[in-house]
């Protein structure tokens, strides 16, 4: 399958061409077999669909929403945990994008992060602490979303302050999830992107198509993690969003209603406009994750690894 | 540690102050499960004990899943409810996990013994009501997100008195928001093992759960498994002599599953002759449940609607 961009629908000109040809890379077979998988034949049932979406949006419901909200007005009080919030983060996508891990690992490392800020108050002296959070939060995160776990150690490779033993790490983990009182199971935007776009997209799209799609609509996803603002959409208010964002549509009544009469066209283009006012400036931050990226086996193959890594980068500029 | 917690602390009893271990009741996926009281209620439980991992790699993915899960998943009545979760130590100082269950006295593999024991029939309404509970408890399941990938008698709790089922043992299902990889390194029953999982088929799909409920009917009605091999290889020529070889054209894209060769060619028989004794609705509805094609399969939410489940009375279900 070749990607031929003069007929696609969304421009790839926005992209350095690095990015484009990693972009190509993911309209391989597999991807399409993935979808066609995913989607079955061209005759689904939609009341399927209709069902898991009313599902959704019910069990999104009764998630504690209201508590994300609260965590941006506790925040905007300490402009020090705003800066260390956006660091842990930022680490956090980094390591994601080392090991190639899915989209929604992110994503959920960062909910259990904030969820955790909430109910728990961190003094500004000491580092450790959030450093200690995030390694927690992502190595849960994994074992909930990632068939290839990387050892604890292996984890806190990449550009880490501290090293924490894994018994360490485990203390955190059953303090995080106790806090978070076992719910790591959540509700995200990723939950919504591939309902969404069969509504959006269906009559319209080819496998490839939506393969692109998917993962442009997953890094904007992704990089709403990093702005506190948009804590206070909901995960499918973000997932709209970010899909007709990316699908450049205009947020009108019509495209709103097709995605789902539960979802409020107000909160949508809210988010949608902070899209453009946060997201846009951003675009050259990708943390666009490495095809078939080796996961070092222990400790001490990562520098065999890095100078893997090396040897690949320098072959690739050649 | 300098982080505070918000809010007064308060107590906890830990797990061994909190209940009252009365006899060990079955070894889970991943460790151990005890009848127990609640000392402070006198209310009868399950705790299933999780010893974390030697190599401290923290609490395992199983484990994590199952409960996430559950706490996600457990008001429907079909599925076994999870009342709390409780750190504890064990002789060694080591950590330990306690999930604690409602209580379900026996499971639909020893409730099948003991029919075959006795030489008895489980009655067609019985079956019927199972049936229509172990449906009703996966499609909730489906229509959250979330695959079982483990189901088999041993993991169906049931209540002898009431008739009620309930869908336990989710240790390792997962969300299928996209489709999910094969996990190699675990452990899926082989008797009710989906075709297109033993040929190697990379993405699962909500069929694999529906193919595991088509062999458990088919056991409630024989008392016997349907598809019983003990080798992967064995599996699928138990499959293939029943319902004839596959190829492409009964399922598309099936010689192109990486685990795919060349077997001897069975043409397909009728159902009735494996589980003689089920009606024309049932072994119809059984049928679309053991469909090759995996797209082709009923969801269980069809399976609810279908006419063998008409003469039930399903008010109290």
């Amino acid at each position: 399958m070749s990607f031929d961009s003069s007929n696609h629908p969304i421009s790839p000109d926005l992209y350095c061409s690095e990015v484009t040809s990693e972009v190509i890379h993911l309209d391989s077979d597999d991807e399409a077999l993935k979808f066609n998988v995913l989607w079955g034949d061209s005759d689904h049932d939609d009341s399927d669909d209709e069902s898991i979406l009313l599902n959704l949006l019910e069990s999104e419901h009764n998630q504690v929403q209201e508590q994300t909200k609260f965590l941006g007005q506790q925040l905007r009080k300490k402009t020090w945990l705003i800066n260390a919030r956006e660091e842990a983060i930022n680490w956090i996508l980094k390591v994601h994008a080392y090991y190639s891990f899915k989209p929604e690992t992110a994503y959920l490392s960062v909910d259990y992060f904030n969820r955790f800020l909430l109910s728990h108050t961190f003094t500004q002296d000491k580092a450790w602490p959030l450093q200690l959070l995030s390694v927690t939060c992502l190595s849960l995160a994994a074992k909930m979303e990632e068939s290839k776990v990387p050892l604890l150690l292996d984890l806190q490779v990449i550009e880490s302050r501290f090293l924490f033993k894994p018994k360490t790490v485990q203390r955190m983990e059953l303090l995080v999830m106790a806090s978070l009182k076992w719910r790591l199971r959540t509700i995200t935007p990723f939950d919504f992107v591939h309902l969404f776009i069969s509504k959006l997209l269906c009559s319209a799209s080819t496998w490839g198509d939506l393969s692109y799609i998917v993962s442009l609509v997953s890094d904007v996803i992704i990089r709403t993690c990093l702005v506190m603002d948009f804590l206070e959409f909901s995960p499918s208010t973000i997932a709209a969003a970010a899909l007709l964002w990316v699908t450049n549509q205009c947020v009108d009544d019509k495209k709103s209603y097709c995605l789902h009469k539960n979802i409020s066209i107000e909160m949508v283009k809210k988010c949608y406009k902070l899209m453009k006012q946060k997201l846009i400036i951003r675009r050259s931050e990708l943390y666009w994750p490495k095809i078939s990226q080796l996961l070092p086996r222990s400790p001490t193959c990562v520098l065999d690894h890095a100078a893997a890594m090396q040897e690949s980068s320098d072959a690739h500029k050649l | 540690m300098e982080m505070e917690k918000t809010g007064a602390g308060v107590a906890v009893l830990s797990a061994k102050e909190a209940f009252e271990k009365l006899e060990k009741v079955g070894e889970g996926t991943y460790g151990k499960v005890y009848r127990a009281r609640e000392k402070a209620t006198g209310k009868i439980v399950a705790l299933k004990k999780t010893r974390l991992h030697e190599d401290q790699e923290g609490v395992p993915p199983t484990t994590l899943r199952e409960v996430s899960i559950l706490r996600m998943l457990s008001r429907d009545p079909h599925v076994v409810r999870l009342m709390d979760v409780k750190q504890g130590q064990n002789k060694e100082g080591k950590t330990v996990l306690y999930l604690v269950f409602e209580y379900m006295d026996t499971d639909l593999k020893k409730f099948i013994r003991s029919f075959r024991q006795t030489g008895q029939s489980i009655p067609p309404q019985t079956i019927k009501s199972l049936m229509y509970q172990l449906c009703k408890g996966i499609a909730f399941c489906h229509g959250h997100g979330i695959l079982h990938r483990d189901l088999k008698p041993h993991n169906l709790l049931m209540d002898r008195k009431t008739m009620m089922l309930k869908i336990a043992d989710l240790g390792l299902a997962r969300a299928f928001t996209v489709p999910i990889k094969k996990y190699t390194h675990e452990i899926l029953t082989l008797w009710y093992r989906a075709p297109e999982v033993l040929l190697g088929a990379t993405h699962y799909s909500m069929a694999v759960d529906i193919w595991s409920v088509g062999c458990i009917f088919a056991e409630l009605v024989t008392k016997q498994a349907l598809f019983a091999g003990d080798s992967e290889l064995q599996q699928l020529l138990h499959i293939f002599r029943l319902l004839g070889t596959p190829n492409e054209e009964v399922w598309p894209g099936v010689s192109k599953l990486k685990d795919w060769h060349e077997y001897p060619q069975w043409n397909p028989k009728s159902l009735s002759t494996a589980v003689p004794g089920l009606d024309e609705l049932g072994l119809d509805l059984l049928s679309q449940m053991l469909e090759y094609e995996p797209s082709k399969r009923i969801s269980a939410k069809k399976a609810m609607e279908h006419a063998y489940f008409n003469d039930l009375d399903k008010g109290h279900l």
